[in-house]
C-alpha cells in the first residue's frame, strides 16, 4: 500500500477544514445575512484581534441516532468555539452557528461549550458567550437538555472568578436564557436580538395576549422595562467594539488588578463647572452624569444599565489611571429616590466590583426610599436590603462623596460610612439628616407647633431652626462621620489620592460557606 | 396623500394615505402598502402618539407646553414636585402635543395622564 505524502496529507486537512468553515452552506448564510445577522465566524473575527483566533473541536460531530439524525451532517455541531485576544489579553469565545441547523443545542455541542468554560476557568480568562440559537435540539432529547445543565453549572462555578459576558446576537429562548443570566453582562442588538422563557405562541396560548417578538423579548424590552439586557447596540460591529470596551475596564480573573492605563489627564484637573451643575436648592434637579464626566479621567465614562432604572447610574470610569466602578443617584429621575429596580441595579453593579477588585466611587444625593403601595407590594424591603448587603459584603477600596442629601435610610445605603467606606468626603451643599425639614418637625414639634398662638409661625422658626442643624455636613463631620468637606473642583484629586492609599487596603471577612444574600 | 410607515409586529411598512372629498363627505383610502422589511426606518415618517404619565405621584408646579405646540426633544413639559424635588418631566421625542391633561396645582398620582403627544420618530 502507498503512504501518502505530507503534502497530500495537508491538502486533504484543507480540504475538510474549508468544508467546515462553510458551516450550513451558501443558501442557509445568505439567509442569515438576509434576516440582519453576520455568520459565528464573521462575529469572532469581529471581537478578537486580528487574526488571534484558535479555533478548538472544529471536527466535533454529534453522535444522535434517532429521526433521522444520522445522515445529517452539522459542521462543528453548530458552534465555533476557541480562544484569542482583545488588546493582547486572553479571551476564550463561543460563536453559534445559526446556519447549522438553526444552532441548536445539542449533546456535543454543550461538551464543545463546556470545554471552553473550563479552559477559561482553569487559564483564569474572560469568557465571551456569543448566542444565536433556537434552543434545545429536539431530536437528541434529554441529551440536549442535560447540555444546558452543565452550562449552567459551569456559569455557577465561574461567577466571581472569570468575567462573563453574553451577546444575545439572534434568538435565545426557553432553557438557553439562564446561561446569560447566570453570566455577569449581557449584550444585545437592536432588532435581531430576543430572549424570553416562553415566546410569543405560548404567551397566547397560556394568557391570551397578543405580543409580538420584538416587544416581548427585543432589545429595547430587556434593555428599559426587564433590566435584563445591560447593554444594547444597534449594530453587531457596534455591540462587539463596546464588549472589547467593557473588557478594558476589567482584569482577566478575581486574583488580579484590573489594567492601570496611564491616560495622561492630571489628578490636579480642576473644573469650574462643579461649582454649578449641583443647584444649592434642594428642591432643582440636575443630570449626575456631568459630575461624574467632570470628575473621570478624559469625561470618558462607560454606562451600565443606561435605560434601566435610570434613578441611579452605575458604570466604568478611571481616576488617574485606576478604574473605578461609579454608583450615583440621578436627581433627574424620581428624584434619585431609591426603589425596587435600582436597588436591584446597583447591588448587583456593587457586587461585580467586588468580586472583581474594582474600587466603589459612590455619589450621594438621595431624598430617599421611593414611596407608594407598588413599592412595599413589590417588596421594597427585601430589595432594597440588597444594597445594603453588597456594600457591606464589599472589601474593595469604598470611597463615598456626598454632593447633596443623604437622608435617613437611603443616606445609609448608599454607602455610608457605617457599612464601611473608607473615607467619606463632603461637598458644602451636603445636607445630612434622618429625614427632610417638613416631615421632622412635623413629628417633633408637633405639640409646641398646636400649641403656639401663631402656629405657621412657629413652624417656620423649627424648620429654619432645623435646616440650621442639619441641611450641612457640618453636623456630621462634628462626629466623624464625614471625614473631610470639600471643594467641588478638587473632588478629582481627593479621590484620585484616596484610590492611591486605600489600594493597599485588606479587609478579613469572616470564614463561611456563603452569607444569604437577600435575593 | 400622506406617507406613514407603521409598524406591525416588528416588521415596517410605508402605508399612503388618500384624502378623497365626495360632496361634503370626506374620507381616506390607502392607496398603496410597502414592506420595508424587519429594518429600522430610515425616513423620519414613522408617527406614534404617547401618553406621558406621572412617574411619581406629588404636585404639578408648572406646565410649559398646550395643545398644538410643536416641540423638541430635551424641552420640559411639565414640572412635577415630588420627594421635594421639582422634577422635570422633559419631551423625549420630537413632535406635537396633542393633548394636555394637568394644570398648575393638581394633584397627580402615579400613572395619571400628563400630556399626550404626536411623537415623529427618526
Amino acid at each position: 500500500m502507498s503512504r501518502k505524502t505530507m503534502e497530500e496529507l495537508l491538502a486533504e486537512l484543507r480540504e475538510r477544514e474549508a468544508v467546515l468553515f462553510r458551516g450550513g452552506g451558501e443558501k442557509a448564510i445568505e439567509k442569515q445575512r438576509q434576516s440582519g445577522k453576520l455568520t459565528a465566524r464573521e462575529r469572532i473575527a469581529l471581537l478578537l484581534d486580528e487574526g488571534s483566533f484558535e479555533e478548538v473541536d472544529l471536527f466535533v460531530e454529534h453522535r444522535a441516532e434517532k429521526f433521522g439524525m444520522p445522515e445529517k451532517k452539522l459542521p462543528a455541531d453548530g458552534v465555533v468555539t476557541g480562544f484569542g485576544t482583545i488588546d493582547g489579553r486572553v479571551v476564550f469565545v463561543y460563536s453559534q452557528d445559526f446556519t447549522v441547523m438553526g444552532g441548536s443545542l445539542g449533546e456535543m455541542q454543550a461538551k464543545k461549550i463546556c470545554k471552553i468554560m473550563d479552559m477559561a476557568l482553569k487559564v483564569g480568562a474572560p469568557l465571551v458567550g456569543i448566542n444565536d440559537s433556537g434552543g434545545a435540539r429536539i431530536q437528541e432529547g434529554i441529551d440536549s437538555l442535560s447540555g444546558y445543565g452543565q452550562i449552567f453549572f459551569r456559569n455557577t462555578q465561574a461567577s466571581g472568578i472569570i468575567p462573563q459576558i453574553a451577546v444575545i446576537a439572534g434568538p435565545c429562548a426557553g432553557g438557553a436564557v439562564y446561561s446569560p443570566a447566570l453570566m455577569d453582562f449581557i449584550f444585545m442588538i437592536e432588532g435581531t436580538s430576543r430572549m424570553f422563557v416562553t415566546g410569543p405562541q405560548v404567551v397566547k396560548a397560556a394568557t391570551g395576549e397578543e405580543v409580538s417578538p420584538e416587544e416581548l423579548g427585543g432589545a429595547l424590552t430587556h434593555a428599559t422595562k426587564s433590566g435584563v439586557a445591560h447593554f444594547t447596540a444597534r449594530t453587531e460591529e457596534e455591540c462587539f467594539q463596546d464588549v472589547r470596551r467593557l473588557l478594558s475596564f476589567l482584569p482577566a480573573n478575581n486574583a488580579e488588578d484590573p489594567p492601570y492605563r496611564e491616560t495622561g489627564d492630571p489628578l490636579e484637573r480642576q473644573e469650574e463647572r462643579l461649582l454649578h451643575i449641583v443647584p444649592t436648592n434642594p428642591n432643582k434637579p440636575y443630570d449626575v452624569k456631568e459630575v461624574i464626566r467632570a470628575i473621570v479621567d478624559h469625561g470618558d465614562f462607560f454606562e451600565v444599565h443606561k435605560s434601566f432604572a435610570k434613578n441611579i447610574v452605575v458604570g466604568f470610569a478611571r481616576i488617574g489611571g485606576h478604574v473605578v466602578g461609579i454608583v450615583a443617584n440621578q436627581p433627574y429621575y424620581l428624584a434619585g429616590c431609591l426603589d425596587i429596580d435600582s436597588a436591584d441595579k446597583a447591588s448587583r453593579f456593587i457586587r461585580f466590583c467586588d468580586c472583581f477588585n474594582i474600587p466603589l466611587v459612590t455619589l450621594v444625593d438621595v431624598p430617599g426610599f421611593l414611596p407608594g403601595t407598588n413599592q412595599e407590594f413589590g417588596g421594597i424591603i427585601r430589595h432594597g436590603a440588597k444594597m445594603l448587603y453588597a456594600y457591606s459584603e464589599a472589601t474593595v477600596p469604598k470611597i463615598t462623596v456626598i454632593l447633596r442629601k443623604a437622608y435617613g435610610g437611603a443616606y445609609l445605603a448608599m454607602c455610608s460610612r457605617d457599612l464601611g467606606a473608607d473615607i467619606v468626603f463632603a461637598w458644602p451643599t451636603a445636607e445630612i439628616a434622618v429625614m427632610g425639614a417638613e416631615g421632622a418637625v412635623e413629628i417633633i414639634f408637633r405639640r409646641e407647633i398646636e400649641s403656639a398662638l401663631d402656629p405657621e409661625r412657629e413652624r417656620e422658626r423649627l424648620l429654619e431652626a432645623y435646616r440650621q442643624e442639619f441641611y450641612n455636613p457640618y453636623q456630621a463631620a462634628r462626629r466623624g462621620y464625614v471625614d473631610q468637606i470639600i471643594d467641588p473642583r478638587l473632588t478629582r484629586l481627593k479621590i484620585g489620592r484616596a484610590l492611591e492609599v486605600f489600594w493597599s487596603k485588606r479587609e478579613e471577612r469572616r470564614g463561611k460557606k456563603h452569607g444569604n444574600f437577600p435575593v | 396623500m400622506r406617507r406613514f410607515l407603521v409598524r406591525v409586529n416588528g416588521e415596517t411598512y410605508e402605508v399612503e394615505v388618500m384624502e378623497i372629498t365626495e360632496g361634503d363627505q370626506k374620507g381616506f383610502a390607502i392607496s398603496e402598502v410597502r414592506k420595508l422589511g424587519a429594518s429600522k426606518p430610515s425616513e423620519s415618517l414613522l408617527r406614534v402618539t404617547t401618553t406621558v404619565r406621572a412617574p411619581m405621584p406629588g404636585r404639578i408646579v408648572a406646565v410649559h407646553v398646550k395643545k398644538g405646540d410643536k416641540v423638541q426633544a430635551g424641552q420640559v413639559a411639565v414640572i412635577l414636585e415630588a420627594m421635594k424635588m421639582e422634577n422635570e418631566i422633559p419631551i423625549e421625542h420630537n413632535g406635537v402635543i396633542t393633548q394636555v391633561y394637568v394644570e398648575e396645582n393638581d394633584t397627580v398620582d402615579v400613572g395619571d395622564p400628563l400630556f399626550e403627544i404626536e411623537e415623529v420618530h427618526s
